[in-house]
């Protein structure tokens, strides 16, 4: 059980550095999304015990790796107060499990360690008060062999999660806090103690001082860190996949039926404006290339269409040339070698918002910007009518928007899998979500391929 | 709403004193102008075109009814104590809300499951038992729970306070101040400090103190079913409300006032139609029948666990203080001040005292005009 409060001194390689950041970006990433799913209790102690025995096993290498991988994501999280939010609250999920599963003496001895003491109520203040503790938090009957719980009595302030849930006992502004439900203190009083360093001032203290060999590869370590937050740990869909060849004919069917709301959602406006901003092409050019069409489209046949979407509304074709053929060689691999594989769920949520301030006016449509997150980036009342729209019914409607609401919108769009794709079960699987846009269609043309072939 | 009135009021009525007395929270004599309270607090205007006039804040009661004349608001809204004096607001870099009132908020607009027609004003004066409940309930609440409360353990309790136990245990809620909205609902202000230097945001995360208080006293309406969910066993506070306070009101307001249409709806709430069908059977047989006996009537229907508590998050849906949490969670929420004329409806957001809140007539507040014609007399 550590907090954390120290960040390691002792070198590592530098391949090691990156397997960590990933082995445990899996082990959050799994967290977060038992959570999204509104798993509770012993389902989620086991699915997160079943990831943590995956990722983080309890051997020494593992738990040096538990020490250096949360330190290493730390540095890559505390960017922005979204991903640092993300990392938390993942994070404390994390250790209310290990906490709630040490055994008591250890917890004990833990708590002591960390000076958090707090004051069990007597016997006679308990008898006084026993029918309200039990009514404000229902425990199972205790053995015979201790005959009453512990309580302990704290200011409110400090199990905020109970008080908020109603589930504890309040009275003259202290809660009395059943020993079961203690790990609420710990987990409360915790973030006041994670202080996010900047990355260069942990980078400085991780690594001092910097070992020789080290230094030569900082770019390396600054690129890798900055792409971590959003890394997509899940399948590969950095290339076409074979067997799923779209031929540019079938485009307008296949959108319809298999491409996930952002997709359908920028290939519509496509259609609809003949025109696309930069960032929007971007996100829908790789998708189409990693969907396949590019095999039969070369880079020229994919400048070819959206050249011919572009110019349907008059614009000249060597105006199109000029102005926006310089979109198409990059996304096919021919400029400067850089990452052009499509983008993840996690990328598209969190780097490409239209800007804030448009979106909070509701008014990213208006300002021709089509890319980013859909449920993320619409309102409520444009997200109903896009979902009525797509003949989603009600209840799976009010399903997506609680989930929206919660920020889950990977599992939003689990949901809206389903409800278009009737009789499949997405959210139940493993998968739990969308992670990737490709990921959807994938498993969108296999609920389709047996159908397809029977008609 | 003339200029002639407002200033009339504002000159001669407006108790800019006792406010800034109240705002000051006895700082204003330190001598360390750093520490004082009131001038680091916001004031808001609004003028008569409905622009709102911010960060505004002033050092004394001569400079605050200086301005009110100056000005001649329309609306004046108190916000949070910051970091510096609000109207140097653009000098500071480090410019953010230090403290706040914890507030809270009831308006009948929450309520419109009852079909209140919060249109009209006289329809909302007669709802005004809906209001005083629901401040009975909260301020009962906010003061046992989180207050003093009822002394439990009395020796040791006496004990502790003059010993040590002085030091341990920090200030608690006493200080709640109850305000008429001036239309349809009320504002709680909980002024005590350690209400006050609650932060909305701990440090890092989503660990909002105040949004958990709001979440506790508010209820929490499952969408499936359209009633507040109620968990059995009740929490004690809740059980504590709904017997003393629910239950009654329930049966004195809400089976006897309604007419049989509202009992209809309420009666189908229970979701078993042959019971419903019974009852509303039973009630138009005998419309003289009294609101408790309606109520034995309905409870001796409802045996079965499910029904008791369906019935239970019936009542609970039916009474419950419905609170706008938005106005609790933050700490620079604007809230109308005391003393404030009610824009619409000339009225004076009077406080209220909660102890006698069953005798407070909405109707019978001043208004700019009855001040304007009681100065004249």
């Amino acid at each position: 059980l550590s907090m954390y409060e120290l960040p390691p001194a002792e070198p590592i390689s530098v391949s090691e550095f990156e397997e960590f950041a990933y082995d445990r970006l899996r082990l959050l990433s799994t967290i977060e999304l038992a959570r999204a799913k509104g798993l509770k209790g012993a389902e989620l102690e086991a699915r997160i015990r079943k990831a943590r025995d995956e990722f983080m096993p309890l051997s020494p290498t593992g738990l040096i790796k538990d020490y250096y991988s949360h330190f290493i994501l730390r540095l890559a999280y505390c960017r922005s107060e979204d991903l640092r939010r993300w990392f938390l609250q993942n994070e404390l999920e994390l250790f209310k499990w290990r906490f709630v599963n040490n055994p008591p003496e250890d917890r004990a001895a833990w708590l002591r360690a960390k000076g958090l003491q707090y004051e069990a109520i007597s016997r006679d203040e308990y008898e006084e008060i026993k029918e309200e503790l039990h009514q404000a938090s229902p425990q199972p009957p205790s053995p015979p062999s201790r005959p009453r719980a512990l309580h302990y009595k704290v200011a409110f302030e400090e199990v905020v999660d109970l008080v908020r849930q109603r589930r504890v006992y309040l009275r003259g502004g202290s809660a009395f806090v059943p020993a079961a439900d203690l790990v609420s203190i710990v987990a409360t009083a915790r973030p006041p103690r994670l202080p996010l360093p900047s990355p260069t001032s942990l980078l400085a203290s991780v690594f001092t001082p910097p070992p020789p060999p080290l230094s030569h590869k900082a770019d390396r370590l600054a690129s890798f860190l900055e792409g971590l937050a959003t890394q997509y740990v899940g399948d590969d869909y950095s290339r076409p996949r074979s067997g799923s060849a779209v031929s540019l004919a079938d485009l307008p069917t296949v959108s319809r039926r298999s491409f996930p709301l952002c997709m359908h959602n920028m290939h519509a406006k496509l259609l609809e404006t003949k025109h696309l901003k930069h960032s929007a092409r971007q996100q829908f050019g790789l998708f189409l290339k990693t969907i396949g069409l590019p095999k039969r489209l070369s880079c020229e046949e994919s400048t070819a269409f959206f050249r011919a979407e572009f110019t349907k509304k008059g614009m000249a074709a060597d105006k199109f040339m000029r102005d926006y053929g310089y979109g198409a060689p990059p996304l096919h691999r021919l400029g400067k070698r850089q990452d052009w594989s499509a983008m993840s769920c996690g990328k598209i949520i969190n780097s490409s918002t239209p800007s804030i301030v448009s979106s909070l006016l509701g008014a990213n449509a208006a300002a021709g910007e089509h890319h980013g997150c859909p449920f993320r980036n619409y309102d409520e009342g444009q997200m109903r009518a896009t979902l009525q729209q797509m003949q989603v019914g009600a209840q799976d409607v009010q399903y997506i928007l609680d989930k929206v609401r919660g920020q889950h919108y990977q599992v939003a769009c689990g949901k809206f899998f389903e409800a278009r794709h009737k009789g499949s079960t997405l959210i139940e699987t493993d998968l739990g979500g969308i992670n990737h846009p490709n990921q959807y269609f994938e498993e969108s043309q296999k609920f389709f391929a047996p159908k397809d072939e029977a008609a | 709403f003339s200029p002639e009135l407002l200033r009339m009021y504002y000159d001669r009525v407006f108790p800019a004193a006792a406010m800034c007395r109240w705002l000051g929270y006895g700082t204003a004599q330190l001598a360390d102008t750093g520490a004082r309270l009131l001038q680091r607090r916001e004031f808001s205007f609004t003028t008569g075109d409905d622009v709102y006039i911010r960060y505004l804040s002033y050092e004394n009661e001569a400079g605050l009814k200086k301005d009110l004349l100056a000005k001649l608001p329309h609306k004046i809204d108190i916000g949070a104590i910051f970091s510096a004096p609000p109207s140097d607001h653009k000098k500071y870099k480090l410019f953010e809300p230090k403290q706040r009132e914890l507030i809270i908020d009831i308006d009948l607009t929450d309520y419109d499951f009852l079909e209140v027609d919060v249109k009209r004003l006289e329809t909302c004066d007669r709802c005004w038992p809906l209001m005083a409940l629901a401040m009975r309930v909260l301020e009962r609440a906010l003061r046992e729970d989180f207050g003093r409360g009822p002394r439990l353990w009395r020796g040791r309790a006496a004990a502790g306070r003059a010993g040590s136990g002085r030091r341990r245990c920090r200030s608690r809620f006493e200080h709640i101040l109850c305000v008429y909205s001036g239309r349809r609902g009320i504002h709680l202000w909980v002024c005590d400090a350690r209400a006050r230097r609650i932060p909305s945001m701990k440090c890092l995360g989503s660990f909002q103190v105040r949004g958990a208080v709001a979440d506790y006293l508010g209820p929490v309406l499952a969408p499936a079913t359209g009633r507040l969910a109620i968990r059995t066993p009740m929490h004690p506070s809740l059980a504590r409300a709904y017997k003393d306070e629910l239950e009654p009101f329930f049966h004195s307001h809400m089976l006897t006032g309604e007419a049989a249409g509202g009992q209809k709806k309420l009666l189908a709430m229970l979701e078993n139609e042959q019971i419903a069908e019974q009852l509303l059977d039973a009630f138009e047989k005998r419309p003289a029948m009294s609101g408790a006996e309606r109520w034995k009537r309905i409870k001796s229907e409802c045996k079965t666990p499910k029904l008791a508590a369906v019935l239970t998050e019936v009542v609970f849906t039916y009474t419950y203080p419905r609170l706008d949490v938005n106005v609790s969670k933050g700490m620079n929420h604007l809230l109308k001040s005391p003393w404030c004329v009610h824009p619409k409806t000339g009225r004076v957001c009077v406080p209220v005292n909660v102890s006698e809140c069953e005798e407070f007539d909405p109707s019978s507040v001043p208004t700019l005009k009855t001040i304007a014609d009681d100065l004249d007399a």
